[in-house]
């Protein structure tokens, strides 16, 4: 990693996250996009609980702060259970991809 | 933020959101209409009451339904703050159980918080002014302004369009006739007014 320079930002994320069904996915969405770096916030519905809902959201954004994302998600009352996917961008162009 | 300086709009809108967040605009408003309708009929009863004993002095009266509203309005607010908090921990609770998580600093328990208080003080206030409201004419009569046999029937006037205007709310909430459900109000009134008519006529003529 010593060879890389310039900022190392995260353009995308997908999470799969637990959240109270009573929390609706437009108020959280909107939170999130509120969050510093963030530029669109997509969330899906993937399975329905009696009291829960799993959800899928997309995150994208030219610098995506994750603890803030975390704070949100948390103070919101949604629980991340896993990062599905990330896309990290380096200044100057070169696009570094991860996938679980 | 400082707390001074929010404004008053984010209030509302947060209260609006905490309210949809816990669906407890329902609630909220059966506490209103049931303890607006307690304090009327509350009045109505203690107004007749004193008509009938022949204790229609206005002195008696205010400081009867002042007692009344803030027993009313004090039993109301400490049971209604009691009980929702009670209830809506254990509703976080479980879903804390279903999240595997603790939601202590989350929105979910800011909104359980404020909408017991709220609870509280809707429990409080709507008997305190539905006893209050329709006993003004005697405070009017006590500050010398208007007669008694006014005072009385103004009083009861008040009680009548506030229990009319209680039932056109259930009507418009459940979008049904406003006036059959205003008729029901309005004759509840009517019927704890005779009723009480009966009871202190009977004891007078007893005594």
């Amino acid at each position: 990693m010593g060879r890389l320079r310039g900022e190392v930002a995260i353009t995308k994320m997908i999470i799969d996250a637990l959240k109270p069904r009573e929390l609706s996915i437009i108020e959280l969405s909107k939170t999130l996009c509120s969050g510093r770096g963030v530029q669109s916030v997509e969330i899906t519905v993937v399975e329905v609980d009696a009291k829960t809902e799993t959800i899928k959201v997309t995150l994208r954004g030219n610098s995506i702060d994750y603890s803030e994302v975390a704070e949100i998600m948390s103070r919101n009352g949604a629980v991340i259970r896993s990062i599905d996917e990330v896309t990290v961008s380096r200044k100057g162009g070169e696009v570094l991809k991860v996938e679980e | 933020m400082d707390s001074d300086s929010i404004p008053l709009s984010y209030v509302l809108r947060r209260a609006r959101y905490y309210i949809s967040l816990l669906k407890a605009g329902e609630i909220l408003r059966r506490y209103f209409i049931m303890n607006m309708f307690d304090g009327l009929l509350t009045s109505v009863g203690v107004v007749i009451g004193a008509r009938i004993s022949g204790a229609l002095n206005p002195k008696v009266i205010v400081s009867t339904v002042l007692g009344a509203s803030l027993a009313m309005g004090i039993s109301g607010f400490a049971g209604a703050f009691m009980t929702e908090r009670a209830e809506r921990i254990r509703e976080v609770k479980e879903l804390e159980r279903s999240l595997f998580t603790n939601l202590d600093n989350s929105v979910i328990s800011e909104a359980s918080r404020y909408v017991a208080f709220l609870a509280a003080i809707i429990d409080s206030l709507s008997p305190l002014l539905g006893s209050l409201i329709p006993s003004l004419p005697f405070f009017l009569s006590l500050m010398g302004l208007i007669g008694v046999p006014l005072a009385f029937l103004a009083s009861l006037i008040i009680a009548g369009c506030l229990l009319l205007g209680l039932g056109f709310y259930l009507g418009k909430v459940c979008g049904e006739s406003k006036l059959k459900y205003g008729a029901y109000m309005f004759l509840s009134g009517l019927a704890v007014a005779i009723l009480v008519t009966l009871i202190g006529g009977a004891i007078k003529w007893g005594g």
